[in-house]
């Protein structure tokens, strides 16, 4: 009995004290990734938000206002699925307004992945709130054919990690509006069209 | 029968040990050093009022802001948390709008580790520029002070406490980099310190601490 005792006792320590260190305590669901291989070498990978479903600060707008001194911070984040529709990540993007340019930063993060930064400057502004109301559409407006916007500016990366480091991506937003609410959020697909090339 | 019962009492001091083994396991409480005088020192804090967005899967014990915010239930993002806030200089006055997106790393376990989280920010400063902030962080000492002892073993709270958690991604630093505007190019080190100065079940009055250094500038 002694020896039982001892040996449950043995059994227990070893088991917890293995479990301590060998159990993934945290894994993510890892979604196959819907790459193709373009001409020039590069992958080409598109990232998917619905909106307004996946538009999280859409809720109040709050995360959206200008923070700080008011010139010009924009903040926006999403949930970001892949070419299937499935929630694989999430992405943040910034916008900064000075005198003469829009400066855009992207966070693309899939916790089973990696996470990108990126980074993006156009001589005008960027948003495409901006470009919608230089069309004329105004919230609450209908769109009777969808639109699809391009950024115009790619942005490219600046810093990587997990099984993207090594790799420079290039991102063109293109927002697909079926329509903007009254509040002035649009209705759509965001679509992050990347293209990664191995560094050399 | 009482072959058997020996056993299973057998094993379950053998588990009360091993957990306590891990509870006072000093391999997993390691904290680094601050940086010394820093270029940036930014304060953030984790109360639902000094946040503009604060979401995750409703394990965590930190408040939903706003309340009617979308969860991250979702298999690809369960366990990440985002939140974005403003940042303050050692003046007092919002210098910085943040956002942070922090994710269990797989690399945890409980022996030399602890429980290490991979934080994401993207801090835009108006008139100057946006930079990535990548930092790996042991949160099992802020856990272990509070949700563990406090909460679970119902013994009291031994702080206030101040916790310097970042183990890298190099060097016990986090990894700086400037994405655009006068910060562009360049590049540098960081470190996130958490204070807490009082635990009563949740960890909403956490205060955190940025310091930053941009050591190599573009060109």
């Amino acid at each position: 009995m002694k020896r039982l005792l001892q040996l449950g006792f043995i059994l227990g320590l070893g088991g917890t004290i293995a479990a301590a260190y060998f159990v993934p305590w945290f894994e993510y669901a890892r979604f196959p990734s819907a790459t193709s291989v373009v001409a020039n070498g590069g992958r080409v990978e598109q990232f998917l938000a619905h909106l307004p479903a996946d538009r999280i600060d859409s809720m109040t707008g709050s995360a959206s206002a200008a923070p700080a001194d008011g010139s010009g911070a924009r903040l926006q984040h999403f949930k970001l699925r892949d070419a299937q529709g499935n929630v694989i990540g999430l992405a943040a993007r910034h916008e900064l307004r000075t005198e003469d340019a829009d400066e855009t930063a992207w966070l693309l993060t899939i916790p089973s992945r990696g996470t990108i930064a990126l980074a993006a400057m156009s001589p005008g502004s960027s948003s495409i709130e901006s470009v919608l109301a230089a069309r004329g559409f105004t919230p609450g407006a209908s769109v009777d054919q969808p639109l699809s916007i391009d950024s115009g500016f790619p942005a490219t990366s600046v810093a990587a990690t997990g099984e993207f480091a090594d790799i420079e991506f290039e991102l063109v937003e293109t927002w697909t509006v079926t329509g903007i609410d009254d509040d002035g959020q649009i209705r759509g697909t965001l679509r992050l069209n990347t293209v990664g090339t191995r560094s050399t | 029968m009482k072959y058997a019962f020996s056993l299973i009492v057998g094993i379950v001091l053998g588990v009360i040990a091993a957990v306590a083994l891990v509870y006072v396991n000093p391999l997993t409480r390691g904290q680094s050093a601050p940086i010394d005088d820093p270029q940036w020192v930014l304060e953030y804090k984790l109360a639902a009022r000094d946040n503009w967005l604060s979401t995750h899967d409703k394990r965590l014990d930190i408040p939903v802001v706003p309340i009617d915010a979308p969860l991250l239930w979702e298999h690809g993002i369960r366990g990440s948390l985002l939140s974005a806030m403003p940042l303050k200089g050692s003046s007092g006055a919002e210098v910085a709008a943040a956002t942070r997106i922090s994710v269990p790393s797989p690399e945890s376990e409980f022996l030399r580790a602890g429980l290490l989280v991979e934080d994401y920010w993207l801090i835009s400063v108006p008139g100057e520029g946006t930079v990535f902030l990548h930092a790996l962080s042991n949160q099992w000492p802020l856990l272990r002070d509070t949700v563990v002892r406090v909460d679970w073993l119902r013994r009291n709270w031994s702080g206030p406490g101040e916790y310097d958690l970042t183990q890298g991604p190099v060097d016990t630093r986090a990894v700086v980099i400037g994405l655009t505007g006068i910060h562009k190019g360049s590049s540098g080190h960081g470190h996130d310190r958490l204070s807490l100065e009082s635990y009563d079940g949740s960890l909403a009055p956490l205060t955190g601490q940025l310091t930053i250094e941009m050591g190599d500038t573009p060109g």
